[in-house]
C-alpha cells in the first residue's frame, strides 16, 4: 500500500515536472517570438499556436476540459498573430498556410473527442484557422497575379 | 402573436439553426460513420491508422471516378474538392501519427503499412500530374491543390520511414539480451 502511494506520489511528480518544463519553454518561445523581427514572427507565433494545440489535446485527454478550451483560445490568439505577420512581412506565408491546415486538421481530430456541448469552441477554433489559410492563401496567389 | 408570424419566425429560427449547424461542419472531411468507427479504434495505433489510409484511399478513388466519368461537369473544380478530402485526411493520418510517435508507442506494424500507402498515394497524385489529357484552364483550377498534396506525401513518406526506423532500432535495443550482470551481452 506505502508502495503504491509513494510510486503514484512520483509519477503526479513527473508529470508535473514535464507540464512545468514545457510551460517554462513555451513562455521562452513567446518572449522570443515578442521580440522578434517581424520577418520571424510568423514562424515563431505559428510554432507557439501549434504547441498550444498539442497541450489542449492532451488537457482534453486528461478530461481537464476547461483548461483544453482555454488552450484553444490561447492558440487562436497566436495563430492571428502569426498569420498578420506573414502578411505584413510576405515571408513565410506558405509555411503559416500550412501550420494552419495541421492545426485545423488537429482541431477536427480532437473535437470528436468531446460531447456536444464542449466541442462548439474547438469546432469555431478549427473554422477560424480555415480562414486564416483562405487568407493566407489569397495573399499568396495575389503576388503571383 | 397571432398564429403566421409565429410561424414564420420558427420556421426561420429553423433555418438559420440548420445554417449554423452546417457552417459549423462545413470543413468536417470525414461521414459520421467513419468518426464512429475510428471512435471505436482511439486506443489503437495499428486499426486507427489503417482505417485513415482506408478513408484517403476511397478519397482518392472517388476522384478518379469522378474525372473517368463523361457526365462529370465541372472538373476542375471537382478535382480540386476532392483533393482537398484527400488532404484533410491525410493531415489527421499524420497527425495521429505525431501522437502516437510523442507517447512512444510501438506501431511499427501499422506504419509500415502506412508507407506503402504513401508510395500509392504518391502514383497516383503523379499519374494525375501527368494527365495528359486534360485542358489548361482546367487545371488551374486545382494545380496548387495537386502540388501541396504530393508536397505532403513527399515530406511524409521521409518523415514516416525515419518514424519507422527509430522504432526498428529501439526495438533491436529491448531485445538485446542480458548477462548475469545485468549488462547486455
Amino acid at each position: 500500500m506505502r508502495l503504491s502511494l509513494i510510486a503514484l506520489a512520483l509519477v503526479a511528480a513527473m508529470t508535473v515536472a514535464v507540464f512545468s518544463a514545457n510551460d517554462e519553454e513555451l513562455s521562452r518561445l513567446i518572449d522570443r517570438a515578442q521580440s522578434a523581427s517581424l520577418d520571424q514572427q510568423a514562424r515563431l507565433y505559428a510554432e507557439i499556436a501549434e504547441r498550444e494545440v498539442k497541450i489542449a489535446d492532451e488537457m482534453y485527454t486528461a478530461d481537464k476540459v476547461p483548461e483544453g478550451a482555454a488552450k484553444v483560445s490561447d492558440a487562436v490568439s497566436y495563430a492571428d498573430k502569426a498569420s498578420d505577420a506573414a502578411i505584413r512581412s510576405g515571408k513565410h506565408l506558405k509555411d503559416t498556410e500550412i501550420a494552419m491546415r495541421k492545426m485545423a486538421a488537429k482541431l477536427r481530430d480532437v473535437r470528436r473527442k468531446l460531447s456536444v456541448e464542449d466541442e462548439a469552441s474547438v469546432i469555431a477554433a478549427a473554422n477560424h484557422l480555415e480562414t486564416l489559410r483562405t487568407n493566407l492563401l489569397s495573399h499568396m496567389f495575389k503576388g503571383k497575379e | 402573436m397571432s398564429g403566421r408570424p409565429l410561424r414564420l419566425l420558427s420556421l426561420l429560427l429553423v433555418t438559420l439553426l440548420v445554417m449554423a449547424v452546417h457552417a459549423q461542419r462545413r470543413r468536417e472531411p470525414l461521414t459520421e460513420a467513419e468518426i464512429d468507427q475510428l471512435r471505436d479504434q482511439a486506443q489503437e495505433p495499428e486499426l486507427r491508422l489503417k482505417l485513415y489510409i482506408k478513408f484517403a484511399r476511397e478519397r482518392l478513388d472517388a476522384l478518379d471516378k469522378m474525372r473517368s466519368d463523361p457526365k462529370t461537369t465541372d472538373r476542375g473544380t471537382q478535382t480540386r474538392d476532392g483533393l482537398q478530402n484527400f488532404l484533410d485526411v491525410y493531415d489527421e493520418l499524420n497527425d495521429n501519427i505525431d501522437t502516437y510517435e510523442d507517447r512512444k508507442s510501438d506501431f511499427r506494424k501499422a506504419l509500415s503499412s502506412v508507407i506503402e500507402a504513401d508510395v500509392e498515394f504518391q502514383a497516383k497524385l503523379r499519374a494525375l500530374q501527368s494527365s495528359s489529357n486534360t485542358n489548361p484552364a482546367e487545371i488551374k483550377v486545382y494545380e496548387f491543390l495537386l502540388q501541396t498534396a504530393l508536397d505532403t506525401v513527399d515530406s511524409s513518406i521521409k518523415d514516416h520511414r525515419e518514424v519507422l526506423a527509430e522504432q526498428q532500432q529501439e526495438a533491436k535495443h529491448k531485445k538485446k539480451p542480458t548477462g548475469k550482470s545485468g549488462y547486455p551481452e
